[in-house]
């Protein structure tokens, strides 16, 4: 008698909860080792994020090319100090985060660990740095409304902050995985996938720097 | 009785149903999503229809639904432009994006690459609940107070942005639907980012693309659209909710005086909106009908028994259309005040569209061409989007050129233009894959006798109510007007447009054959056996082995010659058996 | 199987309705409005013959493929789809060439024309003539007051201003050159005379130009064509097409 697909799964009621598929790109997998297919998915899913965020940044960036050209009232921008800094901050993170990827390709777990710790401490410490940022701009009176270079500002580095708040959380459970030494050679994809994208987040932040410093 | 075991199952069944990754049940939930979003939609259209012929007659559940905008049993102004936002917004969004894409890619796209699963399945289910919620915040904003927003879902502003003294709707509810609307935007990004990892990574063995179905092509390609124009939507939302609660002026110029009251924004520009917008919103359409086209494909070769006609052209020609697409955004805005060399530069870009457009077509009849045909409802539906189609897609010819479009911009020129090719062309794919794969769906067959008099009855009631109403814009009737009792030529189009509303209220009778077909199948449906078309794909196979031929090998020259018993070989399938 | 006939009788419907005319554009009264009509025939010439081919096309495919039990191979498939590539690639290139020489004929400025202002808003139009002095007067939207008489907002202290005319209905001389400068003050509103075949959205923020050039006189109606709120379909005025002797002596009188 012909199987029918009643017979199979996918028609009736499932009698159980259903299975978590295995290598669907997380969960707990550490006694398991990773798919091949599951890392280079990863690898293009994070790139294929980076793109869209890419565009996102691309749609802010025109409409300030044009609202820059469309009336006498720009105000240039005077960065805080703090900026300065803060881009330091973010370059040594991203140092920090991508020798510890290449130790744990080498297996050498606890310097990875010392590395990645030192990223993440200084990934928050961006962050913090852009919330002083914000104040002091505040305090000099450049606020979101009024001025459309401020405006500016605020849009793209709130957008790049919350890519920051979401690349931290992700650095961050890399962190608790890395501290059970739960990661190594052959499991490393969270790791590199995360890095990946803190770095773009780097790149990014300079280009809104350069912005800001030589056009805006 | 109901035991604590029975209950459990209950409970069980829930879960699986609204938190399970496989994808085959996400690809149910968008299903159903769509299907709940298009019957809300046809409701929301009937009102407006009834409303622009019958407007003096008074409805007594007018009022009680809408005591404020429907006072005395008659639609207000503002109450008609406010469903017609919401009826465009769920069109576009909920019922034209989701289907198509999200619903069936879902449901069909791992198996037939011969990938298991999606490639982030949680991912994809959160994706849908992130849908659903956009899908909460819209009908939160028409339930709003002071109304749902009369924008249009163009959302143009300044009108979109000064809030409540530019009319109803314009305070908390417009607030509400730009949030839905970004919130959709990042739904639609992780179903993107889903399907092209899975497309790039997840192929199993002997899958290269170019034995990839065309199905899964257009999937692949629409992905890679959504994945470029969403994030210009997000970008937009984000700055206009900005200008209407941070106080900034991205959109609105200085020195507005609406109604009384003097506007603080100053310096903005409201066609920069009008950029953004369509940056996403041209390639927003083609979201909406590549997954079709590719559906159509697919299911004119399985019911020709023939293999797709130019196989590597249609490939081209929807990743033509799909650029091409990226360019043409400008088309929406000849006469907004753009330079004027811009438009010739679009008008060019637009027109060049056609070619793919027209390549595909004389494919898709090329494949039936001395095919042996199977008209089983699916491939009804599959033919007639290609008569739809090219309909609808005439009409382009004149829009795509500026000096006609001086005429026909905001005329129900458009409205019939962009009717026949989202809302039927791109319907007839979401029908004919629901036709299609409702045995994936539910292991169960779709009632054939019924599909065959609902398909009939809806492609007839289809052009009696769409294709006349390209007369209503050659007489220039201007679209999004609440009512036409003010202007004298308005009056002479009332029997026109009388009859565009009788037709529309038969057409929409008529789905509900569908729904019955749909609801009654779903318990009591003939069960399906393991291959119901006959199909070469891999959602169909029970093997597990890899590829080893191209995707439309129907009546293979040899098979026919041997007088085998089936005139097809499936994907993966071994030995040519004979 | 029922499809290939009802293709069959759908386009033969639809030549009939074309026939037929249910409702169809307004006489043209201007000489880019005819320039339009010309165009749009011939697109319409050809969008119709592509749709009958293709639907009869597809109406055969379906009525020689019911009967047959094998399917048939194609072959020459390069051919066919190259061929076919190009011709309707030169077809509507050539269209959209066609259109855009008739775009750009829209004129320019031209010099000695006649200069009105346009004037739309929630949910009115007005309408704003120089007056004697050839001059307007300097605006503000603080002198704004619609039921003040000074919808237009001009300002009393400025001497340009006094002979300004202000009306409510569109008067314009036929067969003189006409410039429009459409302005709003709140949202977009679009200006579209139908007998003109052309429309223009006006901007809040931008002083829009639109030259028109009316061949004869008559009597027209105006209607806001962009979306502006729940007014919209509300906002009528009427374009008086007059003599030129007869548009002079009113232009006196005011």
């Amino acid at each position: 008698m012909p199987r029918t697909l009643t017979q199979s799964n996918i028609g009736g009621p499932p009698p159980t909860l259903p299975d978590f598929p295995p290598g669907g790109g997380g969960g707990d997998d550490s006694d398991r080792p990773e798919r091949g297919g599951s890392r280079a998915a990863s690898i293009t899913g994070i790139i294929v994020l980076m793109c869209a965020s890419t565009m996102t940044f691309a749609a802010f960036v025109s409409a300030m090319v044009v609202r820059r050209g469309l009336n006498n009232d720009w105000h240039t921008l005077g960065l805080p100090r703090i900026l300065y800094w803060n881009t330091a901050i973010l370059i040594l993170s991203s140092i920090a985060i991508d020798t510890g990827r290449r130790l744990l390709r080498r297996g050498k777990r606890v310097a990875f660990n010392w590395f990645w710790t030192a990223g993440t401490v200084l990934g928050t410490g961006f962050l913090a740095g852009q919330v002083i940022a914000w104040k002091q701009l505040g305090e000099r009176g450049f606020y979101m409304a009024g001025n459309p270079s401020s405006a500016f500002f605020y849009v793209l580095t709130w957008a790049h902050a919350a890519h920051v708040v979401g690349a931290l959380g992700a650095v961050m459970y890399v962190e608790y995985r890395a501290l059970r030494y739960q990661l190594g050679p052959g499991r490393r994809t969270m790791v590199d996938v995360s890095a990946i994208f803190w770095h773009f987040l780097d790149v990014l932040w300079l280009g809104i720097m350069g912005l800001f410093v030589f056009w805006a | 009785m109901e035991t604590p075991a029975l209950k459990a199952k209950a409970r069980g069944r829930l879960f699986s149903m609204c938190l399970s990754t496989d994808h085959r049940a996400v690809a149910r939930l968008y299903f159903f999503l769509s299907l709940l979003s298009v019957v809300l939609g046809i409701l929301l259209s009937l009102l407006m229809r009834f409303h622009l012929v019958y407007p003096q007659t008074q409805v007594g559940w007018f009022a009680k639904l809408w005591p404020v905008g429907a006072e005395g049993g008659m639609m207000t102004p503002e109450l008609y432009l406010s469903i017609l936002t919401l009826h465009g917004t769920i069109m576009v969004f909920f019922v034209l994006t989701l289907a198509p894409l999200n619903a069936f890619a879902n449901l069909v796209l791992p198996e037939q690459l011969g990938a298991k699963t999606m490639a982030f399945p949680r991912l994809n289910l959160l994706s849908f609940w992130i849908a659903a919620a956009s899908f909460a915040l819209l009908l939160a904003s028409f339930m709003a107070t002071g109304g749902g927003p009369l924008s249009g879902w163009t959302a143009y502003p300044p009108l979109s942005v000064v809030g409540a003294i530019a009319g109803p709707g314009e305070g908390l509810g417009q607030t509400l639907w730009f949030f839905s609307i970004a919130v959709f935007s990042a739904s639609s990004l992780l179903t993107a980012i889903n399907i092209i990892s899975t497309v790039i990574d997840l192929r199993g063995p002997g899958m290269t693309l170019m034995r990839m179905p065309l199905t899964c092509w257009n999937w692949f390609v629409t992905a890679i659209l959504s994945l470029l124009a969403f994030p210009v939507l997000l970008a937009a939302g984000a700055l206009i909710l900005l200008d209407r609660l941070g106080g900034t002026s991205f959109f609105v110029p200085a020195g507005l005086l609406v109604g009384d009251e003097t506007i603080r924004h100053s310096g903005g520009s409201p066609l920069l909106w009008q950029h953004l917008f369509w940056f996403f919103g041209h390639p927003e359409v083609y979201i909406a009908i590549l997954p079709g086209m590719g559906i159509v494909s697919h299911l004119i070769a399985n019911f020709s028994r023939k293999p797709v006609f130019g196989y590597q052209a249609m490939v081209w020609s929807s990743i033509s259309i799909a650029f091409l697409g990226l360019l043409v955004w400008g088309h929406h805005m000849f006469i907004s005040g753009l330079n004027p060399y811009s438009a010739i530069a679009f008008s060019l870009l637009t027109m060049t569209i056609g070619v793919p457009s027209a390549l595909k077509t004389l494919n898709w009849i090329a494949t039936a061409w001395n095919g042996s045909l199977r008209l089983t409802t699916a491939m009804l539906f599959a033919l007639g989007f290609v008569s739809v189609f090219v309909t609808g897609g005439l009409s382009g010819l004149f829009l795509g050129q500026p000096q006609l479009d001086a005429y026909f911009h905001d005329t129900y020129f458009v409205v019939a233009h962009f009717h026949l090719v989202m809302g039927i062309a791109a319907l007839f794919g979401v029908f004919a894959g629901t036709f299609y794969w409702f045995p994936l769906m539910f292991g169960r067959m779709l009632d054939e006798r019924l599909g065959k008099l609902h398909f009939y009855l809806t492609f007839i009631g289809a052009y009696c109510t769409f294709l006349p109403m390209h007369f209503a814009g050659f007489a220039g009737n201007p679209r999004r007007y609440p009512d036409f009792t003010t202007f004298d030529f308005l009056a002479r189009s009332m029997p026109l447009q009388r009859w565009i509303t009788h037709s529309a209220f038969c057409l929409a009778v008529v789905q509900l054959i569908f729904l019955w077909n749909l609801f009654h199948s779903l318990r009591w449906g003939k069960v399906a056996p393991a291959n119901p078309w006959e199909a070469t794909s891999l959602e169909w196979s029970e093997a597990d082995g890899p590829v080893v031929r191209g995707p439309y090998e129907y009546s293979p020259l040899d098979y026919t010659k041997s007088a085998a018993p089936r005139d097809f070989l499936m994907q993966n399938e071994e030995s040519r058996g004979y | 199987m029922l499809l290939g006939p009802i293709l069959l009788l759908l386009t033969a419907a639809a030549c009939v309705l074309f026939a037929l005319k249910p409702v169809w554009f307004p006489a043209a009264i201007s000489a880019e409005a005819l320039a339009y009509d010309r165009q749009f025939v011939w697109t319409l010439w050809i969008a119709g013959a592509i749709f009958i081919a293709a639907q009869i096309l597809l109406a055969f495919a379906v009525v020689r493929g019911r009967k047959r039990t094998t399917a048939i191979a194609a072959s020459g498939k390069h051919r066919i789809e190259c061929t076919s590539g190009i011709a309707t690639a030169a077809l509507f290139i050539t269209l959209s060439v066609l259109g855009s020489r008739g775009w750009a004929k829209i004129p320019a400025r031209a010099p000695g024309e006649e200069t009105i202002e346009v004037h739309a808003h929630q949910f009115a139009w007005n309408f704003r003539y120089p007056g004697p002095d050839g001059q307007f007067g300097r605006t503000g939207i603080q002198f704004i007051s619609d039921a003040g008489g000074n919808p237009v907002g001009i300002d009393p202290n400025d001497p340009a201003g006094k002979d300004d005319i202000v009306t409510a209905t569109l008067r314009v001389p036929a067969g003189r050159d006409v410039l429009l400068l459409l302005h709003t003050r709140d949202v977009i509103h679009d200006f579209f005379v139908r007998e003109l075949r052309t429309k223009q959205d006006i901007v809040p923020g931008m002083e829009i130009p639109l030259e028109i050039h009316v061949d004869r006189p008559g009597t027209y109606e105006i209607a806001c064509a962009e979306l502006c709120g729940l007014g919209h379909s509300q906002m009528r005025s009427t374009m008086i097409a007059m003599p030129p002797e007869e548009y002079d002596r009113w232009k006196r009188q005011r």
